[in-house]
């Protein structure tokens, strides 16, 4: 038996030999690594960052549903929802959509009312420069719209829907950068202003929010609003987090091709190296049989070969991938994840880490990869150093 | 002068019948109920109190807990009798808040869960009905009402349920 | 054992540089954690639902909010207009309930 140490240093020196092909195969190995875990990392960061901030959302969502489709929701629905055991405060949403065709881009219009007591507490909102809009006329924007529409604070901001339905708004807010997460598209004025610009009926709102004091109380009170108005839906906080457990999930759509694209390659790229032992390795094998090598010798060389590979790709790959996501905002993966979306929010992820993701990455791939670099030299090292050398 | 130091002795007895009667406490990190030992913290929306005369408070994971303590408080406080109790808390349901337990009612065999199995669910008078539809009430009593006998009633005790079957 | 020597040098670096990274990225979040609570007031004020990533459709700006159960969304075989509809799956939510 040899030392470790004396089969490690052989084992450098047999991979120094093959210089080019081992440092490629390494490169590979690297990119290979730097490319699953941004995805992972990315996704998780993503996924994390969003379920912490939407557990902030309202308990109920009460759409209202005509001909299977969202419609607006009658606000004498209101009294009806207050008289339900259990329920909280119960706020009317106004929202909803403009496609403004000069920078053919979608915006989220939101509605505060400042004359409303419940709302008085958004003008407590951080995170904005400036602030938010209180009377008719004002009002506050992501950093995403003042940036691709080229405005700042105190400029005027104009939307139109044909010659009844226009707003000039003054800015008078524009959310920080670090909030993009959220606020990246919206603008956020009057209820005043958004009711005259959409031309909704003022006995309507988009939707209505719904308390519930005791989390415990959510599903009893969706039934009884389900019972009280069989044609809406209780959006429940569960379901929203759900949908978003579902969209970032490191097994779902475009991440589960893409992982199981590169793991496939990466397969075949170990098993052409597990069976194509070449002349030149058995050889080599045969002599140091020769020279008096054990079986177990010539294994434990081709274990810190591979090992000395896997490990050391690995390693560099993950700081790639760290680099690349949370310092470069991961630039390679933008593309992928911003699709034809105009409006993309530019924002540092949240550094949050799942290291049993990197664990699962180890056993992927390292250990295969050094299993089959041991495997094929079994039957090499095991057969008779004669007919090997021949 | 009379009259001044009458207000004035007046307006003593109301600032003392103020501070008297306590406000719930918050539990910290570390209070434990004082019933079954576990933590009160992971079930807030159960918190109950009792507080003592002498500022002194227990707090319990659920009213069924509150109500064993308070039923036979020298095994559990032998230096204090019904008597030292200035205040007692309990959780309601549908408000997630703090409130009187004289004010509210008790619902028992409901199927809501507290941290130990069956509860005394604490409701509002207003909401006992709707409470006892939507969740299978048996028997709503107020403070006074609950009496031991009432452990032992719809499942409230779970061992001693098994022991009947 | 000079290469030995190099080499695990090598790998002790990047172990370390990892480590470093690691330690890096919990203390951020630590410390980023009163913005994060910023941030979720000012979602649970402004009553959000979503998160503006993708801004081209309903189903894709508010996956939460959208009618993912509506056959047709705007024709007959119309479910991916976008790139994002990839990354964006239809909803299990009302299948499995």
């Amino acid at each position: 038996m040899r030392g470790h140490g004396r089969i490690i240093e052989y084992a450098l020196s047999s991979l120094s030999r093959r210089k080019l092909k081992n440092l490629s195969v390494a490169a590979i190995f690297s990119i290979l690594i730097a490319v699953l875990s941004s995805i992972l990392f990315l996704m998780h960061a993503y996924k994390t960052e969003t379920l912490k901030l939407l557990d902030s959302s309202p308990e109920i969502i009460l759409q209202n549903m005509s001909a299977g489709r969202h419609e607006l929701i009658p606000l004498e629905y209101i009294s009806t929802l207050s008289g339900i055991a259990g329920v909280g405060k119960i706020v009317p949403r106004y929202w909803g959509y403009y496609y403004d065709s000069l920078t053919s881009a979608n915006y989220t219009l939101m509605a505060v009312d400042a004359d409303d007591a419940s709302d008085k507490n958004k003008q407590d909102v951080k995170l904005i420069n400036g602030r938010i809009p209180q009377t008719v006329g004002e009002c506050a924007i992501g950093s995403g719209v003042a940036a691709i529409r080229q405005i700042g604070l105190n400029d005027d901001f104009f939307m139109t829907l044909g010659t009844e339905q226009n707003v000039n708004l003054k800015i008078v807010g524009i959310f920080t950068s670090n909030s993009a997460i959220v606020t990246n598209d919206l603008v956020v004025l009057t209820k005043n202003d958004l009711v005259k610009f959409f031309n909704m009926p003022v006995d309507k709102a988009t939707d209505i929010t719904i308390e519930v004091n005791n989390p415990s109380e959510v599903t009893t009170v969706a039934r009884k609003i389900r019972r009280a108005y069989p044609d809406s839906r209780p959006i429940l906080k569960i379901e929203l987090t759900r949908t978003y457990d579902n969209i970032f999930n490191w097994r779902g759509g475009i991440v589960l091709t893409m992982f199981f694209g590169a793991i496939a390659a990466f397969m075949i790229f170990v098993w052409d190296k597990a069976t194509g032992i070449n002349a030149r390795e058995r050889q080599e094998i045969g002599i140091l049989k020769a020279i008096g090598w054990e079986t177990s010798d010539v294994l434990q060389l081709k274990f810190w070969e591979g090992t000395i590979v896997s490990l050391s790709s690995f390693l560099t790959g993950l700081i790639l991938a760290y680099a690349h996501v949370f310092y470069f905002n991961a630039q390679f993966l933008a593309p992928v994840l911003k699709g034809w979306s105009v409006l993309f929010p530019k924002f540092q992820p949240m550094p949050y880490i799942d290291l049993y993701q990197i664990f699962v990455l180890f056993f992927l791939t390292v250990v295969p990869y050094v299993a089959a670099s041991i495997v094929p030299s079994w039957k090499a090292a095991t057969s008779d150093p004669d007919a090997v050398m021949r | 002068m009379l009259r001044k130091s009458f207000v004035c002795a007046l307006l003593l007895v109301v600032i003392s019948v103020t501070v008297y009667a306590a406000e719930p406490h918050k539990p910290s990190a570390a209070d434990k109920c004082a019933v079954c030992g576990m933590l009160v913290t992971p079930h807030v929306k159960w918190l109950s109190q009792i507080i003592f005369k002498d500022g002194s408070v227990m707090f319990f994971d659920g009213p069924k807990d509150m109500f064993k303590f308070y039923f036979d408080i020298p095994k559990f406080a032998p230096a204090k009798t019904q008597a030292d109790i200035s205040d007692i808390y309990v959780t309601e349901y549908y408000t997630a808040k703090p409130v009187d337990a004289k004010t509210v009612v008790f619902v028992t065999g409901s199927d809501v869960m507290g941290p130990m199995g069956k509860e005394f669910v604490p409701v509002t008078a207003d909401k006992v009905n709707s409470f006892m539809v939507d969740h299978k009430g048996q028997k709503s009593l107020k403070f006074d009402e609950v009496k031991v006998a009432d452990f032992h009633s719809g499942n409230m005790d779970k061992s001693h349920a098994d022991h009947k079957h | 054992m000079l290469k030995t020597k190099l080499f695990a040098a090598f790998i002790v670096i990047e172990a370390a540089a990892l480590a470093a990274l690691y330690v890096s990225s919990v203390s951020t979040v630590h410390l980023k954690e009163p913005e994060m609570a910023l941030k979720g007031s000012l979602v649970r004020v402004m009553k959000l639902t979503d998160v503006a990533f993708w801004t081209e459709a309903r189903y894709t700006r508010h996956p939460s909010q959208a009618d993912f159960f509506t056959a047709f969304q705007d024709f007959p075989m119309s479910v991916d207009h976008f790139p994002a509809g990839s990354i964006v799956p239809p909803s299990q939510i009302h299948g499995a309930q």
